[in-house]
């Protein structure tokens, strides 16, 4: 089973995240930063990153910028994850490797059928 | 066989939600779907045997040569763009980024020709960033086709949706599931 990553500046939304998750059976793990985030890719991490897009530092955007820079995305699928209802994105490369863009609050059952769905992609 | 129809459908960040909505609505139709989903190569197979199971009809990944049969739905290989040639059959090539991606939604869509006879050419763009699509949908109005495009309630990202809004040439703009059900009612 390929693992989650959470990647979130805020401990208790990755806690939160991390224990619906485990509880759906799926191997979680955390990273509180996108410099952290990279090093877990560095190290071998290959599954589906959460990525939140708020963050102190390297924000969820460049980390995915940093991710392509590096070569690390293959193995991988990313969803975003941001607190506007609408985000207004532009497109420059990235859309290839975002498969979707998840809205915080979680609704824990719209959140669970999401993974769900990257799971199947990186599993079936 | 001739090929009575054809419909084109992109999509982008969030497409991999919406498109078993759009399909789990749709019944089989007499017409070739060509679906062209921006995506990382090594998720194209897991891709298609996910939209397996939410469509009757039989799906593939496209191949150079694959003529459009009715009734069966390509789906675009990561890393080359996927043309339609003389609306009967798909040649895969590498090129140019086109709207920063590959395969690009508008050139497959601008490789369409005008219909022959009774057949008709549908565009579909579903949610995604950026504009790619929009001149493609605009391609298919000016050809006579029809062209339709997921609303932004529904949309993880709506800016390739709104994009070809803004251009005037799209005629229904709906959820995925209703998509699916204005194209069966429009083909089927």
């Amino acid at each position: 089973m390929k693992p989650i990553l959470i990647v979130d500046d805020d401990e208790v939304i990755r806690e939160m995240v991390m224990m619906l998750l485990e509880n759906e059976g799926w191997q979680v793990r955390q990273a509180g930063s996108g410099q952290e985030c990279l090093n877990q890719l560095r190290q071998g991490f290959r599954g589906l990153i959460l990525m939140d897009i708020r963050m102190p530092g390297m924000d969820g955007w460049e980390t995915v910028r940093a991710i392509a820079q590096e070569g690390l995305f293959t193995g991988n699928l990313i969803y975003m994850v941001t607190g506007e209802a609408k985000p207004n994105l532009t497109a420059d490369g990235l859309q290839e490797y975002v498969l979707d863009y998840l809205v915080k609050p979680f609704h824990p059952g719209q959140l669970v059928k999401s993974v769900r769905q990257g799971m199947d992609l990186l599993l079936s | 066989m001739a090929v009575d129809n054809i419909i084109v459908i992109g999509a982008s960040t969030g497409g991999p939600r919406a498109l078993p909505e759009l399909l789990g609505a749709m019944p089989a139709l007499p017409a070739c779907l060509v679906l062209v989903q921006h995506m990382p190569q090594y998720i194209n197979q897991s891709f298609v045997n996910t939209l397996r199971r939410y469509t009757p009809m039989p799906i593939a990944l496209a191949q150079t040569n694959d003529r459009l049969q009715p009734g069966t739905i390509l789906v675009a290989p990561s890393g080359v763009h996927c043309r339609i040639q003389q609306n009967k059959r798909i040649v895969l090539a590498e090129g140019p980024l086109v709207n920063y991606v590959r395969p690009a939604i508008d050139v497959t869509m601008q490789s369409l020709l005008p219909p022959a006879g009774l057949e008709r050419i549908l565009g579909v763009v579903l949610t995604g960033m950026g504009c790619d699509g929009a001149a493609g949908l605009s391609h298919i109005k000016n050809l006579g086709g029809i062209t339709l495009a997921q609303n932004f309630a529904t949309c993880a990202v709506f800016g390739m949706p709104g994009e070809a809004i803004k251009t005037g040439h799209v005629d229904y703009v709906l959820p995925p599931a209703e998509i699916g059900r204005k194209l069966a009612h429009l083909i089927g």
